[in-house]
């Protein structure tokens, strides 16, 4: 059993996956209390299914980019776990969660999350016979600043508030939005990512994992 | 009362204990998202204004000067949170990043000493005072707000210290 942990941004994530089932799978909204809610929900989450930690043999974690606290809370007990259970860990760029589950079409592909301030964490994904592609690291900018980057056919999914939404809407022609429902940041999509990567043998050394934060100004000197 | 403009106001403090009695009737109007600025050198009196909001706001604590610790958490029996963030020892706006602001600003007020320290990561929208050493008792104080809300704040902190429009 794999347990995959999203805590990205205020939309917290967990679920569990085998390989050809989601035995279960938790989303939730919290604005500022991660690390209370964190580990008894997933505590929770094992009981209603009937495992224990034992279950677990293998962990995926969502490494952003994302706000600063909510991803260290995340990959701290996810780090926690991978260094006292001796799990292998894998780490998964957080739009990646966000693009995989639209459906392949030949246009590219925006998927965003919630910055703060107003702004929107963006990354560019075309498609590839292996799915979305990612084109580069996610970038911060207003709805705004994104519709007018638009001139071409695009899909924009992920974290949208009805303000972005709106403005988004008004490149009707070159926008496709994909819905509320769709937008949703699965675990479940998560771990079947960490699943593939870690059958593959592609895992991350849980030490080392460090998460994607959003800066929020640009080019800071050190 | 000096008015500058319609978005600053002066303050003339003649004792750390109006100061404080500033700080209280500041404290009171703050609410969740609040960002206060205290740019001021050592001893003009930005941590007696803090003590102040910090009462004004209902915080139990008591507040000592984050000297050791980035940020001092201040609890009011209804859970809700003012933080107290001292950017004094920051060495780069990488490391004042970490501290997460926005994240501070979600679950309350936030009050910063130094805050020209880490200014190129703050929301632009924030009330911002300036503390100025006049003579051993007597301090200056200069409030401008940025933003709507902050306009109001200050509007609010004018009308609380002297009365009328």
């Amino acid at each position: 059993m794999l347990l995959a942990i999203d805590t990205s941004t205020a939309q917290i994530g967990l679920a569990l996956y085998d390989g050809a089932t989601v035995p279960g799978e938790l989303i939730w909204q919290s604005r500022t209390h991660h690390t209370e809610q964190l580990a008894p929900a997933l505590a929770g989450l094992l009981g209603r299914v009937g495992m224990t930690i034992d279950s677990i043999k293998a962990l995926g974690v969502a490494i952003g980019p994302g706000s600063f606290t909510s991803l260290r809370v995340g990959l701290a007990l996810v780090k926690g776990l991978a260094l006292a259970r001796h799990i292998p860990v894998v780490g998964v760029p957080t739009l990646d969660i966000v693009a995989a589950p639209i459906p392949l079409i030949d246009r590219k592909l925006a998927a965003v999350l919630q910055a703060g301030r107003n702004r929107l964490a963006v990354g560019w994904y075309k498609p590839t016979g292996g799915g979305w592609q990612s084109l580069g690291p996610a970038t911060t900018m207003t709805a705004e600043e994104l519709e007018m980057k638009i001139r071409k056919p695009v899909i924009v999914c992920g974290e949208l508030t009805a303000e972005d939404r709106q403005c988004l809407a008004r490149k009707f022609k070159n926008v496709m939005l994909a819905s509320p429902a769709q937008c949703v940041r699965r675990p479940g999509v998560l771990a079947e990512i960490a699943w593939n990567r870690w059958q593959a043998g592609k895992m991350d050394a849980a030490a080392s994992l460090a998460p994607i934060y959003l800066h929020v100004a640009g080019g800071l000197p050190a | 009362m000096p008015i500058l403009d319609a978005h600053t106001f002066e303050f003339f403090s003649k004792s750390p204990e109006q100061t404080r009695r500033l700080g209280m009737r500041l404290g009171a109007l703050l609410q969740p998202g609040d960002l206060i600025c205290l740019q001021g050198e050592l001893g003009t009196g930005k941590t007696t204004l803090v003590q102040g909001a910090a009462r004004g706001w209902g915080a139990l604590d008591e507040v000592s000067s984050p000297t050791f610790v980035l940020v001092n958490a201040y609890r009011r029996p209804d859970g809700a949170q003012l933080s107290h963030f001292d950017a004094y020892r920051v060495e780069s706006l990488a490391e004042a990043e970490e501290v997460d602001l926005d994240a501070l600003l979600v679950i309350g007020p936030l009050l910063i000493e130094w805050p020209e320290r880490v200014e190129p990561i703050l929301p632009v929208d924030r009330l911002w005072a300036w503390l100025e050493y006049e003579s051993e008792e007597h301090r200056s104080m200069r409030f401008a707000g940025r933003g709507t809300r902050y306009e109001r704040l200050l509007d609010a902190l004018r009308q609380s210290i002297y009365g009328g429009n």
